[in-house]
């Protein structure tokens, strides 16, 4: 098992939009990705943000 | 709620997600409260480099988001969107020392016009925006096989948006935010925390906290 495999993925599933949707760009791993393997992933994000007028 | 599947395409690895994200919006000041189901997201990527011996792996891909959440144009802030949003994107991630491991990536986002935007004015108004450049890099320090130390840094511009209407209501992204974190992996899974904050702003609005938290299960 590789855990690095797993890392890029979640890299590059996370990170598609930083405006619109809850914003989630950290790289993940798990104790592995390889073939055939599915993950099932639940997150909670709790964001606080301020805008200036 | 997160799928992600990885499978044989030619020869390389390859790897599907598919997503459904949850808002809950609590509103400052003139902003409203909401909450439901957001954007549902789709996409793959195939890998260009995949060592195992080396560590290295890069990968491209190609997300979709759908516009399928709640959304109503009688408010500015919305659990869903309006409008597709195309994200072509690169990773790269390599060991650098038996202890550290290096990842980065890049992104750039499209954003679909939407035609039904809030107008503060009564009625709706055209939501234009350009792209946006998203960038990472991300530092992973194993403590233990099953435990990691990361801290990243984040890089977004773009996003410049242009209202039909109400053009003092345009604004761009521009930011740096950063981050620390750990995870930790067991035999079924693994559980990862993560703060992240800005630490350089232009954009209008200033990220003060972001927690995240994440359960996975493989199988």
């Amino acid at each position: 098992m590789d855990f690095r495999t797993a890392s890029i993925a979640g890299a590059l599933a996370l990170t598609f939009s930083t405006s619109s949707f809850a914003l989630d760009l950290q790289p993940y791993t798990t104790k592995g990705a390889p073939i055939g393997k599915t993950i099932f992933s639940l997150g909670r994000v709790s964001a606080d943000a301020n805008t200036a007028n | 709620m997160r799928l992600t599947h990885y499978f044989d395409l030619a020869g390389r690895r390859a790897v599907v997600d598919a997503k459904q994200f949850h808002r809950n919006i609590e509103g400052k000041g003139t902003v409203n409260d909401a909450s439901g189901p957001s954007a549902f997201a789709l996409g793959g990527g195939v890998y260009l480099i995949d060592d195992k011996q080396k560590g290295d792996y890069l990968l491209a891909g190609m997300f979709v988001a759908t516009p399928t959440g709640q959304y109503s144009s009688s408010r500015v802030a919305n659990p869903g969107a309006n409008n597709y949003t195309f994200i072509p994107k690169v990773a790269y991630h390599t060991g650098l020392t038996n202890k550290i491991d290096m990842a980065v990536s890049a992104d750039v986002t499209f954003y679909e016009d939407n035609k039904k935007y809030f107008n503060p004015l009564g009625g709706t108004q055209v939501l234009k925006k350009d792209p946006q450049f998203n960038t990472q890099a991300s530092f992973m320090y194993a403590v233990d096989p099953s435990l990691n130390l990361n801290t990243s840094i984040f890089y977004h511009e773009g996003g410049k948006t242009k209202h039909s209407v109400i053009s003092a209501l345009d604004t761009k992204t521009q930011n740096t935010q950063a981050s620390v974190g750990f995870r930790k992996i067991n035999d079924v899974g693994a559980f990862s925390v993560s703060y992240k904050k800005d630490i350089n702003h232009v954009s209008v609005t200033e990220l003060n906290s972001q927690w995240d938290f994440k359960w996975k299960i493989a199988w």
